[in-house]
């Protein structure tokens, strides 16, 4: 067993029409974030924890969306 | 215009993305443009392009690139791509050379990626052709951190430094422990089916699948900390694989969107090699006071040898100072070995540019479905370089 496998497995998996229609969960650890730390830069949260994905499609979304309305402006 | 709608596939409420985000063709083209197109990408390290006219070659989103030392000493980045007919006109993982010759009618480019070549001139175009208009097509920008490089396609893409953001103060602890900083060791490429953003969430922080698909790794480490002892074998007392780094892992998400992984204070891997840890235990005084007040850093699990990987294709810069299955060994130029997890197959292609697993890499055809992967392996230099 290695990331590959279980990369390519979800990707194997999203494709067809049953599956495509649910949702990946990236709940882990909402709400428990320590906001802010003496020394540390940023929001942390402990070593399990589902911050980073939230962050990252966030982001994602934030950027694609962005992009989309530009298209639509020009 | 796309129909699609980024914000409808992640529920920021529930913290759930629709599986259509991963298979929808227009929302993957949206997100070459709105996402590769935007954001600052990682190339690889300064290390790897030491001399004038090193070069190699990795990937910005779908785009094939060149990354070069020009010949007076300037990092450049251009599009793959013939300005004839679009032939790629470097098909070498990496190397050293005065010029790209594309391999179709031989359009010639220097290190600076100007058009100086094109074969029969006077005789086939009645010297009239415009060839200061015809070089590589440049990265809008390079930049480098600490030896790190990025490019953008964006010209308007804020400054490096500003972009990453706080995410510097943990690169620092990464990449400036010691004065000669780090250096790339070995290159490894992969090809996945599946889409992009299925790995580089994994590398925004999955800590959780560590506890079972890659048990096996602390699991080794720990008996072959035993043995190095000399005690006898124990089983992981608490059984879940997570061992005594759970307390100090911590992830952290920057005000920038970059998320990193970390070890808080904690000193050096004690499965590692007894040459290593006696090196890191002689320079740990040296380390805590160039990165500041001893006791208040953080530190990667070994200090010394980081395995990043996804940098091209992961548009946040997402770097992870973190548990590394590579190790180093303090030689004033450092090496290391392979993980252990590496099919030797694989090991061997890696390190050649007429591999096998090159000439796919250079055939790739990206996708919604498809996706390439470059990981670097990195260690400390010992001394400057």
């Amino acid at each position: 067993m290695d990331d590959g496998t279980n990369w390519t497995s979800i990707g194997m998996s999203n494709r067809t029409r049953l599956t495509r229609d649910l949702t990946s969960d990236m709940s882990m650890g909402a709400g428990h974030d320590q906001e802010s730390h003496e020394e540390y830069p940023g929001r942390l949260s402990d070593r399990a924890s589902d911050i980073g994905h939230r962050t990252f499609y966030g982001r994602w979304a934030d950027d694609v969306e962005a992009g989309l309305a530009t298209e639509v402006g020009q | 215009m796309s129909q699609v709608k980024a914000h409808g596939l992640y529920d920021r409420a529930s913290h759930k993305v629709s599986r259509r985000a991963f298979e929808d063709d227009e929302l993957y083209k949206a997100e070459q443009r709105a996402v590769f197109g935007k954001s600052w990408l990682f190339l690889g390290h300064e290390s790897q392009v030491p001399k004038p006219r090193d070069f190699f070659t990795t990937t910005m989103g779908e785009e094939s690139v060149i990354v070069v030392r020009d010949a007076g000493g300037t990092v450049r980045a251009f599009l793959n791509s013939c300005r004839h007919r679009g032939m790629a006109v470097c098909q070498a993982d990496r190397g050293n050379t005065p010029a790209f010759t594309c391999t179709y009618h031989a359009w010639t480019y220097d290190t600076s990626g100007r058009l100086i070549g094109v074969p029969k001139f006077r005789e086939t175009y009645h010297g009239e052709l415009d060839k200061k208009s015809l070089g590589l097509v440049p990265v809008s920008q390079v930049g480098s951190y600490k030896g790190l490089l990025f490019g953008t396609f964006d010209p308007s893409a804020p400054p490096l430094a500003e972009y990453l953001g706080d995410l510097t103060y943990y690169l620092d602890h990464w990449l400036d422990r010691h004065e000669g900083g780090i250096e790339v060791v070995g290159v490894q490429k992969w090809i996945m089916n599946t889409n992009w953003k299925v790995g580089a969430d994994n590398n925004c922080g999955d800590n959780y699948h560590v506890y079972y698909t890659h048990s096996s790794i602390p699991e080794l480490n720990r008996m072959r900390a035993q043995l190095l002892a000399g005690e006898p074998l124990q089983p992981e007392p608490d059984g879940d694989g997570s061992g005594p780094d759970s307390k100090t892992v911590r992830q952290a998400v920057t005000d920038s969107k970059h998320s990193v992984i970390f070890y808080k204070g904690k000193s050096a891997d004690p499965s590692l090699e007894p040459a290593i840890l006696e090196w890191a235990s002689e320079t740990r005084g040296e380390v805590l006071d160039r990165l500041g007040a001893p006791g208040r850093t953080c530190e990667a699990r070994s200090g010394w040898c980081i395995q990043i990987s996804d940098g091209s294709r992961i548009p946040t810069s997402v770097c992870r100072p973190s548990a590394s299955t590579s190790r180093a060994a303090p030689t004033k130029r450092s090496f290391s070995r392979m993980s252990s997890s590496t099919p030797t197959l694989l090991r061997k292609q890696n390190e050649r540019s007429d591999s096998g697993l090159s000439r796919r890499w250079d055939r790739l055809e990206h996708s919604r479905w498809t996706t390439g992967r470059t990981g670097l392996r990195l260690a400390c230099r010992t001394a400057p370089a």
